[in-house]
């Protein structure tokens, strides 16, 4: 895979990111573009027929074991965001009553 | 209103009974991702999700079942507080925080055994947060 | 309409720039750090799982603290999900 048509669905994201209407959409986008963040690092140490990085009988061949150990690191701290905007979100729900962005600024003044 | 009619869902018993087959060999599955760590795919990470989803889905078989959840982030402190001990031993052995803390000149054997006991806490760790997280959505939802 | 225009235009410029630097990128890429990790991690640590190698041996203090922030994510999760009579 290409690390070129991994980083363009991060465009994709981030242009849901600007011009989505509601914050479920926001979130959603979000993660869209955290997941294909994490596909452009992965497609970096990758390529065609490359076997995973565990010595078991082969060593030829593998791929570059750095990024996935660091990429653990970017899925939890994903799903703890995804988590957190959630949870603030049900309470602006809550208190306001709509999860439309120009409602809300409206009504903030 | 709308709050009511989700309380008042039901699951249907094909599902609760599917979920009671499978609950212990997701259980399974959990902790041999875990324990396996070092020489399979897997770690604690992974593992600790898989766990999780085997706890959540109790949800399904009886919705109550998971009520205290001060219990749980209490373990889940006490669990971290030793995770950063055993990472400190090495500071006594080694004089280096957060290493392994067995010498670097002896054998493998010896070595698996930080690894293993740090992938287990961190495995559980992290299933009893992702456990927290799903069932304070659930009563957020309830109330 | 025109700002969509103008966000279009600008992501097709980042775009651009990401593909020339990933080209020119390929010029200076080594394979030093895969190297070392290839050959010593068995030894130094014990673990055949590179990657397990990586993130509880040499990283051990990035992935302490991310189980850190995983545990303070969920007691803001608590925290918030109380009602305003219930907190302290």
């Amino acid at each position: 895979m290409n690390p070129i048509l991994s980083f363009i669905v991060v465009l994709i994201g981030i242009y849901g990111l600007a011009t989505s209407k509601n914050i479920i959409k926001s979130i959603v986008c979000l993660n869209i573009t955290q997941t294909a963040v994490i596909l452009v690092f992965l497609n970096f140490g990758a390529f065609h027929g490359s076997n995973i990085p565990i010595l078991i009988d082969k060593v030829i061949d593998m791929t570059d074991p750095l990024p996935q150990a660091l990429m653990i690191t970017a899925i939890v701290i994903g799903a703890a965001i995804t988590a957190l905007a959630l949870m603030l979100s049900i309470k602006i729900f809550h208190y306001y009553g709509t999860l439309d962005w120009k409602e809300l600024i409206e009504r903030e003044g | 209103m709308i709050y009511e009619e989700v309380i008042t869902l039901k699951t249907s018993r094909i599902l609760i009974c599917i979920s009671r087959l499978l609950y212990p060999f997701m259980l399974l599955f959990g902790f041999y991702i875990i324990i396996n760590g070092h020489t399979s795919p897997g770690g604690g990470f992974q593992g600790g999700a898989i766990l999780a989803t085997a706890i959540l889905i109790t949800y399904f078989i009886d919705p109550d079942r998971i009520t205290n959840l001060n219990l749980l982030i209490k373990i889940e402190k006490v669990l971290f507080i030793l995770i950063l001990v055993i990472g400190s031993i090495s500071f006594f052995t080694k004089n280096v925080f957060f290493t392994n803390f067995i010498s670097i000149e002896s054998s493998t054997t010896y070595k698996k055994i930080f690894l293993i006991a740090l992938n287990f806490f961190i495995g559980i760790k992290v299933a009893l947060g992702l456990v927290t997280v799903f069932s304070t959505f659930i009563k957020e939802g309830r109330s | 309409m025109i700002k969509k225009i103008a966000l279009v235009l600008m992501l097709i410029a980042i775009l651009i720039t990401f593909s020339l630097t990933i080209q020119e990128s390929k010029e200076y890429l080594d394979c030093f750090s895969k190297d070392y990790f290839v050959s010593k991690t068995f030894r130094e640590t014990g673990s055949k799982n590179i990657v397990t190698g990586i993130y509880l041996d040499y990283r051990l203090f990035d992935s302490i603290f991310e189980a850190g922030i995983l545990l303070v994510v969920v007691s803001g999760i608590i925290f918030m999900s109380k009602k305003d009579e219930e907190v302290l």
